[in-house]
């Protein structure tokens, strides 16, 4: 009876998840992200982050607006990237990828997400201030490699946001577009094709201002970005290197693998449910807090 | 379908490939010593106009500057965790990182937290009324 009761719904659900377009909607946002930032790029100045970033929002002629539209955008980006990347594994659609492509649309995501997080980071407000040094000093935790890797990725105490503003603007989308562009060669998608999400994103942004968060005296609780809640809450009882490197990284190691053949795919999805569900419980706690 | 014989040339055609492999190769380590050599810091001298009261303080960019009976000392506000900007709660007398909620005392040592390691400690010279005035010199 009960089973009866949930099976249109579990068809529905599947239905969505696998119908909608959000391939599309990414591509989509990631064109409105893209043209935002290109004009705010035009006013940010990286020797002064968090001057630049809020005389964007206090000073400059609809700059809250540009400002906003680029984070709205980059977000969705991220959002429908994801619920794209979990119904082609629904769908079984990684299968008919040979395992090299596969493997570039997976490096795909953790990139698409540095490129947010680098986001947060030029902001330079206390949370983007605490995001920037917390990954400096998780990428030097890395052995042999952190040096090199820090100083070619952030080196923010050394440099400010200049390597972070290079890798932002063109490093990380440039890796991206090696990644994806297989990818997108074969998927062409329009403005026309989703006016509704546009015209919704530009009227969030009109509505809702992006987040600021000055640092100030007696602040004594900074919560990051939405998507690094699991990882801020990790780091607490985790050495840096395992939870900022080897626990993100098992992740992208499962869904590497999700694209191989049976037995090899039922493991890795059943680690990435897993992963998942400890991630998400623990972004609940830091979220609480 | 006969192998080609291995003659001296096909060996030497062949070593000269690897030699430049090995020359390009040897030439990544003095580019890699020279990126990774960082030259260390100048000191920096920060001036804090101001007298501040026997068991008061300072909350400046870098650190926090306290003074007692016993004379003033500053310690670094960057967390030794990863780095995030302590604040000062002056309630409890301790600093808290924002981030992890590392916790130390006013001497930098730590009491509680995912942080291992103590604040460093900058040496701190008070200046007397001359013609800059009064308050202290922090070195970072």
């Amino acid at each position: 009876m009960e089973r009866g009761i949930l099976l249109p719904f579990k068809i529905v659900l599947r239905t969505l998840l696998i119908e909608t377009k959000w391939g599309g909607m990414s591509l989509v946002s990631l064109y409105l992200s893209v043209l935002s930032g290109m004009v705010v790029a035009l006013q940010y100045d990286p020797t002064t982050p968090f001057f630049s970033a809020s005389s964007l929002d206090l000073l400059m002629p609809y700059g809250q607006f540009f400002r906003s539209c680029h984070f709205y955008s980059s977000q969705l980006f991220i959002l429908f990237s994801l619920a794209h990347l979990t119904a082609v594994i629904i769908e079984k659609s990684d299968q008919q990828l040979n395992f090299g492509k596969w493997f570039l649309l997976v490096v795909s995501v953790p990139t698409a997400l540095l490129l947010l997080f680098t986001g947060y980071v030029l902001r330079a407000d206390a949370t983007g201030e605490a995001a920037g040094v917390i990954a400096e000093n998780i990428t030097l935790s890395i052995p042999y490699l952190g040096e090199t890797l820090n100083s070619l990725l952030f080196a923010i105490e050394a440099e400010g946001m200049k390597r972070i503003y290079a890798n932002h603007l063109v490093g990380f989308g440039l890796v991206w577009g090696v990644c994806c562009w297989d990818h997108l060669r074969r998927y062409r998608v329009s403005f026309s094709q989703h006016s509704l999400l546009l015209f919704g994103t530009v009227a969030l942004s009109l509505c809702l201002v992006a987040p600021m968060e000055p640092t100030r005296l007696g602040l004594f609780h900074i919560q990051g970005p939405w998507f690094l809640l699991g990882l801020q809450e990790l780091l607490r009882y985790v050495q840096p290197f395992w939870a900022g490197v080897i626990f993100p990284g098992t992740l992208v190691a499962a869904l590497v693998c999700a694209g191989t053949e049976f037995p090899g795919r039922r493991k890795s999805l059943l680690l990435i449910v897993v992963w998942l569900i400890v991630y998400f419980s623990l972004s609940i706690v830091a979220a609480l807090r | 379908m006969t192998e080609e014989p291995f003659t001296r040339r096909i060996f030497l055609t062949g070593s000269w490939a690897w030699l430049r492999w090995v020359a390009g190769g040897l030439l990544l380590y003095p580019l890699f010593r020279f990126l990774g050599y960082h030259a260390p810091k100048q000191p920096r001298i920060v001036k804090v106009n101001k007298i501040v009261p026997v068991g008061g303080f300072v909350l400046e960019h870098d650190f926090v500057l306290f003074v007692e009976q016993s004379g003033a000392w500053a310690v670094s506000r960057k967390c030794t965790h990863l780095g995030c900007r302590l604040n000062f709660q002056e309630k409890e007398g301790l600093l808290l990182c924002p981030c992890h909620h590392s916790r130390f005392n006013k001497e930098g040592i730590r009491i509680s937290g995912p942080a291992q390691k103590n604040l460093p400690r900058f040496q701190v010279a008070t200046m007397q009324e001359d013609k800059d005035g009064k308050g202290y010199l922090v070195t970072l």
